[in-house]
This record gives C-alpha cells, sequence and structure tokens, in this order.
C-alpha cells in the first residue's frame, strides 16, 4: 500500500508538470474532434499524430495519444447519438439508445450521461488497472484457446440478442458477420477466401467500411424521407441538458456493471472496448425489469456501454504493459510508441522505467478530468448541430463518410464497398434485421477461427475439449442458457403484445 | 431499428388487400433470403477450398462451418417469415437509396482523378438529389461549404495524405 502511494505521487508528479497537462489536453482535444468525424477512428487519430511524438519525451508522448485514444471514444458517441452515426465502432451500441433519446428530444442529457459514464467507468477502469494487474495477469493466462474459444461465443450469441427483433434474425446477423469476417486472406495458409478475384478483398473488409456502410449509409438512406419531428425549442438552457435525479440514478448501477464488463474483457488480451461495450449492453436489457424500454430510449442503454467501452480502454492497457501483448491494432500502436523511444515494455516496464508505467496511470485520471472539463460544455453546441435541418446535414455527413473511407486505403473499391454494404444493411434493416450483432461478428470472427484451431490443434482433434475443460463448459452453458432465456422472453413479448392489440 | 415506423397500411379500402398481406411477409422474406443467399454462396465457395482435418484445420473449415450454419438459420427465418405474417409494409425508398449510392459512385469515381474538393462537392450535390423538394441554390451553397470545410479539416488540419485538387492527367 506504501509502495502503491509512493508510486502514485511518482506518477502524478509525471502527470501534473505543464507539459504532461498540455499535451494530454491536445491529445483529448484532437481525439473528440476525430472521435466524432465518421470513419476516423482513434487508431487512425493515433498513427496521425504518431509523428508528432517522436520529437517528445516516452512519457508525454504516452500520455498524448492515449488522451486520443479515449478522446475519440468518447467523441464516437457523440456521433452516435446525434447522428445515429457512430462515429467509432465501438460507440455503435449507443446508436441504438441513444439515438431515440435524442430524438425525444434528450440529445442533452443523453451527451451528459455518456460523459458522466465514460468518465466513471475509465476512473474505476484505472483503480482496477492498480489494483489488479498482477491478478488479472495470471487469469489470463491460465485461460486456454478452447476458454477463449468459448468465451467468444458467449460474445456472439450476447451480440445475437441485443437487437430488439426476434433472437433469430440477431443469430442470423452475427452468423452473416462472421461470413463477412471470412473475406480476405486466411492466416494460416495463406489462402485468399471469398475475395472473388477482387484484389481490393484480399486484405479483407476494412471494419470501418462494414460500420459506417450497414449502420451509416443505410441509416441516412431510411432518414431522408422520413418526417422530421419538429422540435420548437427557442434555447436549450442548462437545466435541460443536467439529467433528473431520477435519471441520474437509473444509470448508477448500469454504469457499475459496465465498468465490471469493461474492466474484464479491457484486460483480456484480443478482446476490445468494442466488444466490451456491446456486451454490457446485452447485459443491461438482461439485468433490467423491462427490456422493452431497450431500443427506445433507455438510460442503461447508453450509461452502461459508455463505462464498458472507457474502463477497456484503460484495462486494455495492463497485457499491453505488463505482458507486451497488446490487445488490439490501438494498443499495438501504443507499444510501437514506445519501442520507437527505446523502451520495451513487458515485465521490466514497471521496474525499469517506473515514471513512464506510473506517468501513465496518473495521467489517465488527469486526461478523463480534462475530458470531461472540456465537453461538458460543449454539449449545448453539440446539441445545436441537431437543429441543423437534415436536408442540409445529410449530404454533409456523406461527404465526411466517404472521405473518411477512402483515407483508410485511398482506394475507390472501398466506397464501392461501402455503397455495398449500405444498400445491403438498408434492405436488412427493412426487415428487421439489426446490423449491431452483425458489426460484432465479424470482429469477433477471425479470433473465433484462430482460437477453435488451435484448440483443435491442442487437443489433437478432439472437439470435446470443449466441454472437459471447465471454464470452457461453464461459458458454453451460459451461452446456451442465454439463447434460451432470449427466445423464451422474446416469445413471451410477442405474446404480451398480441393480447394487447386483439 | 426503425423499420418499425414506416407505418403500416394493411387496410386498402377498408379491407385487407391482397398486396398488404403477401407484403407483410416480404420484408422478412427479402431480409432473409439475401441472407440465405449468401450463406448458400459461402457454402458452395468453402467447399472448394481445402477443409483439412479437425487437428489441423484447412483455410475452407470455418468458412464452410460458418456458412453453413448461416443457410440454417436464415432457412428457419425464412420459412417462419412465409407462415407467419411478420408486421408492418414494405416501403422501400428508392429515390433516397439512388441518390445517396449514386453520390458514393460520383466520389469513388471523381476523387481518384480530380481530388478531394470537387469529389466531396459532387458528392453533396448527388446525395442532395434524395429530397423531395431540392433547392438549387442551397445544394449549390452547400456543395461549396462542404468541399472548403472537409478540404481544411482533413487536407489542412488532419494532413492526410489526400490530393485536394487534381488535374486527371
Amino acid at each position: 500500500m506504501m509502495e502503491l502511494t509512493a508510486n502514485l505521487a511518482l506518477g502524478f508528479a509525471q502527470a501534473l508538470s505543464l507539459t504532461n497537462i498540455f499535451y494530454c489536453f491536445v491529445g483529448v482535444f484532437v481525439g473528440t474532434l476525430v472521435g466524432v468525424l465518421p470513419g476516423i477512428g482513434s487508431l487512425a487519430a493515433i498513427s496521425m499524430l504518431l509523428p508528432v511524438t517522436f520529437y517528445l519525451n516516452p512519457g508525454t508522448a504516452l500520455v498524448m495519444l492515449a488522451g486520443v485514444y479515449y478522446g475519440a471514444e468518447y467523441g464516437g458517441s457523440i456521433a452516435s447519438i446525434l447522428l445515429n452515426l457512430p462515429g467509432t465502432t465501438s460507440s455503435a451500441v449507443v446508436c441504438l439508445d441513444g439515438h431515440p433519446m435524442a430524438k425525444r428530444g434528450k440529445a442533452g442529457v443523453a451527451l451528459f450521461i455518456t460523459a458522466i459514464g465514460s468518465f466513471v467507468g475509465a476512473m474505476l477502469g484505472i483503480v482496477v488497472l492498480l489494483i489488479l494487474t498482477p491478478r488479472l495477469v495470471d487469469v489470463a493466462l491460465s485461460f486456454g484457446p478452447a476458454d477463449y474459444f468459448a468465451i467468444m461465443l458467449l460474445g456472439l450469441v450476447a451480440a445475437a440478442t441485443i437487437s430488439s427483433g426476434s433472437p433469430m434474425k440477431g443469430i442470423a446477423m452475427v452468423l452473416f458477420g462472421l461470413v463477412i469476417g471470412c473475406v480476405g486472406t486466411d492466416i494460416d495458409t495463406g489462402q485468399p477466401r471469398f475475395t472473388f478475384g477482387l484484389p481490393g478483398l484480399v486484405d479483407g473488409i476494412s471494419i470501418v467500411v462494414l460500420a459506417m456502410g450497414m449502420f451509416g449509409v443505410s441509416e441516412i438512406i431510411a432518414s431522408i424521407l422520413r418526417p422530421k419531428e419538429q422540435e420548437l425549442q427557442s434555447r436549450i438552457t442548462v437545466r435541460e441538458m443536467i439529467p433528473t435525479y431520477g435519471e441520474m440514478r437509473q444509470a448508477l448501477l448500469p454504469i457499475l456493471r459496465g465498468t465490471a464488463v469493461g474492466s474484464f474483457f479491457g484486460a483480456l488480451p484480443g478482446t476490445g472496448h468494442t466488444i466490451a461495450s456491446f456486451m454490457s449492453y446485452a447485459l443491461e436489457k438482461k439485468v433490467a425489469r423491462d427490456s422493452s424500454r431497450f431500443g427506445h430510449g433507455a438510460i442503461e442503454g447508453i450509461a452502461a456501454p459508455e463505462s464498458a467501452n472507457n474502463a477497456a480502454c484503460q484495462t486494455a492497457f495492463i497485457p499491453t504493459l505488463a505482458l507486451g501483448i497488446p490487445g488490439s491494432a490501438t494498443m499495438a500502436l501504443m507499444l510501437g510508441a514506445l519501442m520507437i523511444h527505446g523502451i520495451t515494455p513487458g515485465p521490466r516496464l514497471v521496474t525499469d522505467h517506473p515514471e513512464v508505467f506510473w506517468g501513465l496511470i496518473a495521467s489517465f485520471f488527469v486526461g478523463n478530468i480534462l475530458l470531461l472539463l472540456l465537453n461538458i460544455p460543449l454539449i449545448g453546441i453539440w446539441v445545436r448541430v441537431l437543429r441543423i435541418p437534415y436536408n442540409l446535414l445529410y449530404p454533409a455527413v456523406i461527404a465526411l463518410v466517404c472521405i473518411g473511407v477512402y483515407s483508410i486505403n485511398n482506394n475507390p473499391f472501398d466506397i464501392g464497398l461501402l455503397a455495398f454494404f449500405g444498400l445491403l444493411g438498408y434492405v436488412l434493416r427493412l426487415g428487421g434485421f439489426s446490423p449491431a450483432p452483425a458489426l460484432v461478428g465479424f470482429v469477433l470472427g477471425p479470433m473465433v477461427e484462430e482460437y477453435l484451431r488451435r484448440a483443435l490443434l491442442l487437443a489433437q482433434g478432439d472437439a470435446t475439449v470443449f466441454l472437459t475443460r471447465p471454464i470452457s463448459a461453464t461459458v458454453l452453458f451460459m451461452a446456451v442458457a442465454l439463447i434460451v432465456w432470449a427466445s423464451w422472453s422474446h416469445s413471451k413479448q410477442r405474446r404480451r403484445s398480441a393480447e394487447a392489440t386483439a | 431499428m426503425c423499420a418499425e415506423d414506416l407505418g403500416a397500411r394493411r387496410h386498402f379500402l377498408g379491407k385487407p388487400s391482397f398486396w398488404a398481406k403477401s407484403m407483410r411477409n416480404m420484408r422478412d422474406i427479402i431480409g432473409g433470403g439475401l441472407l440465405l443467399a449468401s450463406g448458400m454462396i459461402g457454402l458452395f465457395i468453402a467447399a472448394g477450398y481445402d477443409l483439412g482435418t479437425p487437428r489441423r484445420m484447412g483455410a475452407g473449415a470455418y468458412p464452410l462451418l460458418v456458412s453453413g450454419a448461416l443457410t440454417m438459420v436464415s432457412l428457419v427465418v425464412v420459412s417462419r417469415a412465409v407462415l407467419r405474417p411478420a408486421e408492418g409494409a414494405l416501403s422501400f425508398a428508392v429515390r433516397p437509396a439512388l441518390a445517396i449510392l449514386g453520390s458514393l459512385m460520383a466520389f469513388a469515381i471523381v476523387m481518384p482523378f480530380f481530388g478531394l474538393i470537387p469529389a466531396a462537392a459532387i458528392s453533396v450535390v448527388v446525395a442532395s438529389l434524395g429530397q423531395r423538394h431540392a433547392n438549387p441554390i442551397h445544394i449549390a451553397l452547400l456543395a461549396l461549404g462542404v468541399s472548403l470545410a472537409c478540404w481544411l479539416v482533413f487536407v489542412v488540419g488532419l494532413k492526410l495524405p489526400l490530393a485536394a485538387l487534381r488535374s486527371p492527367l
């Protein structure tokens, strides 16, 4: 404990230096801006700012990049709430309840709750990071590939139950995401799969294209001719922005649960904050007394995923810094930034460069406070974006999405893919198939395959390994239970609404 | 998500019209049908890859598995949709869809040849055609404003490697 305080003192001394605060602010600010832009997420933002960090000392560089990271996550949810267009892929789940809230005139409240949820999630995530780092590492190491596979499967099933439609449709969409995830080159054998001879598909489909297409473009197509509810508010007062006491109380437990879910998934290498936010949403829906509210503006539906998202962002640093294993592409970039400065992450990082490690941890506190201070006043401005007539807004958004997608590979083919998924997403939406589970399936797909392969390899081809390993068996059982539960509650809901209309 | 608030016109002249009844299934059928088609295409293609053994899965094993699962589940969805009518009517927004897709295509064509500013402007113009009452002056101003703003943000601000203006030669 004494040691912890001493370390934190060292860290704060680092983090509270003027240089670090300044660069933290720059990172958070740029991150939020970039996060709002659809199609450009934290990954792109960090890679763009990486060269800037060459001239800074390693601690400062990491502080700034980390600020961009969680700033972008927050910016992403701004776009999700206001435009139903995820600014970053992990904020896609916030569209589900955030945008309905905005349509009901509660955009300010939604933005406020996401800010608070993000803040609390990040703070508690940092605490988890501090306390549990050694223990989490042990737990993560005891997970074998079969166990990871089972967890992925649970994630997929949870994703299927997110949408308010029938679970069958959700499962179908998850599977669709899995199939789309196969497009590209197989890592193990180098064989191109599902590429139809198109060179643009050989590297697989970018998640940005899929997310922007199935969420963004399809949403815009659906919205253009939709009659708009006119809000006759001349000015949004501060009071309207702040949630009522009842709403805050509603959001409290979801925030805590979201933090727990996020901390877990963030620390687990391979699963990222996207999965964390989706799983947290699914959990909230299961735990809620009246799950039919979800999809129509339930506060839990934005508070929990945001907390999970940010908690996962923080705890993602655990395997990255402590084991040297980046949990995601963004973490890999962070690792790269460190190595450029001659610091090798891993178990030696904490002992060899304590000021970097603890300075970073302390900067998380500072950065999140800055994020909160920066964004609360801006909520009023963001809400005004909603008042722009949609007919002026959507062409601008289309242009932004195009540029964002094009900037990935400078390849017009990606825009073609965007159009394809946009149309597909629109038709599927009309049929009541929600795109969110497909996104999860797409993200998890390659990992599912990898773990399946490894598990079977280690088990010499024996498929019962999934049932004989205790962790794997428990998790699989939970997945099955989840499907059964979801189908049962869905058919109960159908019966209830059929009786109501009869 | 938002499909439910596309109003349902179940009755035409007081009686459930034949169109309305069969169109009630249509959304599910078309959506499920697309997924089913994807699954079957996947099955067909994946079967051609090396499947390997359970111990050493080949390139085709996993795609085969997931395509097969997709086929089965979408079959269930489609058959349910045929047997049990769903709610709501089919209203496909043709004009917006064409406008948006056209806008994306325009961008994809113009960008490599002419650069960012013309591409953004054209995509704004084509996308705006999806509205019911399109005011040409508003569209022109919007196109100008958006393309300049995009240039400022992406090329000047973020320093992305995109050509702002380029000659096609």
